[in-house]
C-alpha cells in the first residue's frame, strides 16, 4: 500500500523489502532518497535497524512509518536522526504532507 | 502473584484508555466511525483461562504478539470466527473491490485491527510507565479458542508472570462484535513499573 501511494506522488520505489536485515543489505545496493521504515518487523526491531543503518550511511533519509504512537519511541526515532514519525493509518494526502514537511521531492 | 485492587484500577483504566485511542485510528482505516470499549478487566490463572475457554470448540481468529526487550509482554487478541468476519466486512467495506481478490482477507484485517487495538493499549501502558515497547508484527492463528490461545502463551511462566483478561466491544455502522484481550505481564517488571510510579 505504502509502496502504491509513492508512486501514486510521482516516487519511484526502489527496493520494497519484509525484514529489517532485509532492509539493510538493500540500502546500500539502491542508495534511496528516502528509507520508509517499520518499527515492528518479523526479524529486528526499526530502532535497531536505523541504527545500524547509521552506521551504514550516517546521512541516510529515514521516515519512520507505525503504528506505535508511543511518546518515548518518538524521541528515540528522533534522536537517531529520523526525519519524522508517520502514523498509521494515513492516507496519500496525510504522506504528501509529511514528504513534504521533511524535504522530500520528487526526482 | 495477585494484583493489588489499586494497581488492577490502574491496569483497567490504561486498557479503557488505549481501546478508546484505537477508536479513531480504526475510523480512520474503514472511513466510518468506530465506538470501541472494555467492559471488564480481571486477573485470572492461566489454567482456569485455559479450562474455561476449552469449552468453546467454535473456532476462533486470534492475534498474538510479544514485546521485545525492555518490559516483557504479551498481548492476545480473540475474535469469534463470526466476529472476524463482520469486523472484516466493516473495515474492507469501503475498498471491497480493490481487495475482493486477496485472499486470507479475514487474517489479514483481523492481523491490522489487533495491531491497531494492541498498540492504543500498549501505547496507554508505555506512555504511563515513561517506557518505549515495541511490538513484534502479528501472528495470526484459526482454530478452537483454547488451542490457539495456548500455542500464544508458549512464553508464558506460571511462576512469573501475570494475565489480565479484558473484553471489548466494537461497534460502527453495520458492526456489532466482540473480542477478548489477554495480557501476560511479568510480574518483576510490573513490580519495577509500579514502584517507578509510586503505586
Amino acid at each position: 500500500m505504502l509502496g502504491e501511494m509513492l508512486q501514486e506522488l510521482g516516487h519511484d520505489v526502489v527496493a520494497e523489502v519484509e525484514s529489517g536485515n532485509e532492509a539493510l543489505e538493500a540500502y546500500p545496493k539502491h542508495r534511496p532518497d528516502l528509507v520508509c521504515l517499520d518499527v515492528s518487523l518479523p526479524d529486528i526491531n526499526g530502532m535497531d535497524v536505523l541504527a545500524k543503518l547509521r552506521r551504514i550511511d550516517p546521512h541516510a533519509k529515514v521516515l519512520i512509518v507505525t503504528g506505535n504512537d508511543q511518546k518515548a519511541l518518538e524521541a528515540k526515532a528522533l534522536s537517531l536522526r529520523a526525519l519524522g514519525v508517520l502514523h498509521k493509518p494515513f492516507d496519500v494526502g496525510e504522506l504528501k504532507e509529511m514528504l513534504e514537511k521533511v524535504g522530500v521531492k520528487k526526482l | 502473584m495477585n494484583l493489588k485492587p489499586e494497581s488492577l484500577e490502574i491496569f483497567t483504566g490504561l486498557i479503557e484508555e488505549g481501546v478508546s485511542r484505537s477508536a479513531d485510528a480504526l475510523a480512520k482505516m474503514s472511513r466510518t466511525e468506530w465506538g470501541v470499549m472494555s467492559s471488564s478487566t480481571k486477573e485470572i490463572p492461566a489454567v482456569r483461562m485455559l479450562s474455561w475457554f476449552d469449552k468453546s470448540k467454535v473456532p476462533h481468529v486470534a492475534a498474538s504478539f510479544d514485546s521485545e526487550d525492555g518490559f516483557p509482554m504479551s498481548i492476545i487478541l480473540l475474535f469469534s470466527e463470526k466476529g472476524a468476519q463482520a469486523v472484516t466486512d466493516a473495515v474492507t467495506q469501503p475498498f471491497s473491490e480493490r481487495l475482493s481478490r486477496m485472499n486470507d482477507l479475514v487474517r489479514l484485517t483481523v492481523g491490522e485491527v489487533s495491531n491497531i487495538v494492541a498498540h492504543g493499549i500498549i501505547g496507554a501502558l508505555a506512555d504511563k510507565f515513561g517506557q518505549t515497547v515495541i511490538l513484534t508484527v502479528p501472528d495470526v492463528r484459526v482454530g478452537p479458542k483454547a488451542d490457539i490461545l495456548a500455542k500464544a502463551l508458549v512464553r508464558y511462566d506460571g511462576r512469573k508472570d501475570i494475565i489480565l483478561l479484558s473484553h471489548v466491544d466494537m461497534f460502527s455502522k453495520d458492526l456489532s462484535a466482540e473480542c477478548s484481550i489477554v495480557l501476560v505481564i511479568d510480574e518483576s517488571s510490573l513490580i519495577e513499573l509500579f514502584a517507578a510510579a509510586g503505586v
